[in-house]
């Protein structure tokens, strides 16, 4: 089983971005993300702890 | 192991407030491809030693740091390359209408750039622009930077060893450089002894970075890399095209803006590429492995074109050598909704001069006149080249 804890992070960048993989994030909304997120055009605004399950585990 | 393709890497860049500064980099930009290299200039140590062999050991040379970034020109991207290059002026516009970015020959700014390779980041700081080409493969502009940089920071070690709970900083080993942490950002995330940590402190004495309270066991010697971050991209204009650029040929910088600004009165070329170069000072100085600072030197800039041959006037005007001006417009997609304003690149060279005119003859081929000009400073417009840059990108972000 994977465990990954997840924080929120607000797009500071002042246009709509999109990341490859996951989708396009309007200016100023907040995404929930791992934690260990990295990229200098979000904020970490949150933390929110949650177990994000890997998909073996979800078939169980 | 893992491994790595270069689909997933990315380029980011920012302009810093000064030479020296690194930043983090916000703006990804789609890359062609690159050839970046950190270059100490090692050498077999050759001073004799009793061996009968050529060398126990190597020693650094003068540290250099440089290659080329390849991408396709989109409005928003050529402005960062023509910032590295030139000095960027007063930007006029809005996000309406579009801004309009005027760039002279002066310096330009310094750049912090990342490129990523896997999990990795590759961090230039100091970055400038050498050399810009400008040229067209398969209809789309294509950009080519050669860039010089003063520092990078990739990977390092650790010089002191990390011995388990509450661990607060790192000493990086020296034995790359007496500064090995330069280029380093407070706010970076680097991997030390397989633990992510973000920068609280890079010390003055450019070796020890700060974090907060971490277990990390690690042994001297282990290695401490930059994370590279997620990849981001606004909108991705599309590159400028051949096939919506004109060329104005004409006496008068004047007249070639007037030939350029309509297709029944420009000039139809084949081949089209523009060159401008800086020609960098990048000499080492005492207190650096590399260069101190990258300053201008005398700017020059080249022209090729390519156009079918009509008659010999392209050959007298070359052995006359006599003055013409060129104006370049490329206009790309529309800004404002009524398609009234446009992203749109304009380079005017004043006086150019062709070095060379060639009319060679090929067996079932026309003829063309392939020229390569010189461009030269215009006394009269008392300027060289003048080029003005239209996009959705604020003047804030150069």
């Amino acid at each position: 089983m994977t465990k990954q804890t997840t924080a929120k992070f607000k797009n500071i960048s002042g246009e709509k971005l999109s990341i490859p993989d996951f989708g396009e994030v309007e200016a100023g909304e907040i995404i929930e993300m791992p934690e260990n997120f990295n990229n200098a055009n979000f904020k970490k605004v949150g933390k929110e702890k949650v177990e994000l399950k890997n998909s073996n585990e979800e078939e169980k | 192991m893992t491994n790595y393709i270069a689909d997933k890497s990315y380029l980011c860049v920012k302009p810093q407030v000064d030479a020296i500064t690194p930043i983090i980099p916000t703006k990804f930009i789609p890359l062609v491809s690159e050839s970046i290299r950190v270059n100490p200039n090692f050498a077999a140590d050759r001073r004799m030693k009793g061996l009968s062999w050529k060398s126990d050991e190597i020693l650094k040379g003068s540290r250099v740091i440089e290659g080329d970034l390849v991408l396709l020109a989109d409005p928003d991207a050529l402005g960062h390359l023509f910032n590295m290059v030139y000095e960027k002026g007063s930007t006029t516009g809005d996000a309406a209408n579009g801004y309009t970015h005027p760039f002279t020959v002066g310096e330009g700014k310094s750049y912090s750039i990342e490129i990523s390779r896997g999990i990795y980041a590759h961090r230039i700081w100091g970055v400038r622009g050498e050399n810009l080409k400008l040229d067209f493969v398969d209809n789309k502009m294509q950009a080519t930077i050669s860039i010089k940089a003063l520092g990078q920071f990739y990977s390092a070690s650790i010089a002191v060893a990390l011995t388990g709970a509450g661990m607060t900083s790192v000493v990086l080993s020296t034995d790359y450089d007496l500064r090995p942490a330069d280029g380093l950002v407070i706010g970076d995330t680097i991997i030390v002894g397989g633990v992510e940590v973000v920068l609280t402190s890079v010390n003055a004495d450019g070796k020890t970075i700060g974090f907060a309270s971490t277990a990390i066991t690690a042994a001297v010697g282990d290695p401490v890399y930059l994370k590279a971050q997620t990849a981001s991209y606004g909108t991705i204009p599309e590159p400028f095209y051949f096939g919506n650029t004109l060329v104005g040929v004409a006496a008068t910088s004047a007249l070639a803006d007037t030939a350029a600004a309509a297709r029944s009165t420009s000039t139809p070329i084949y081949t089209l590429s523009a060159e401008f170069k800086n020609n960098l000072l990048s000499a080492p100085a005492t207190g650096y492995t590399g260069p101190a600072v990258l300053a201008n030197q005398v700017r020059e800039a080249m022209l090729s074109l390519k156009q079918l041959f009509t008659n010999p006037t392209l050959f007298q005007k070359w052995i006359e050598f006599v003055k013409q001006s060129v104006t370049i417009i490329a206009t790309g997609r529309f800004i404002k909704t009524d398609l009234t304003t446009s992203e749109l690149l304009t380079i005017k060279f004043h006086k150019v001069k062709s070095l060379t005119t060639e009319e060679p003859l090929q067996v079932g081929e026309y003829i063309y006149d392939t020229q390569n000009f010189e461009a030269l400073y215009d006394s009269v417009d008392a300027k060289a080249i003048e080029i003005s840059l239209v996009n959705r990108t604020a003047g804030t972000s150069y």
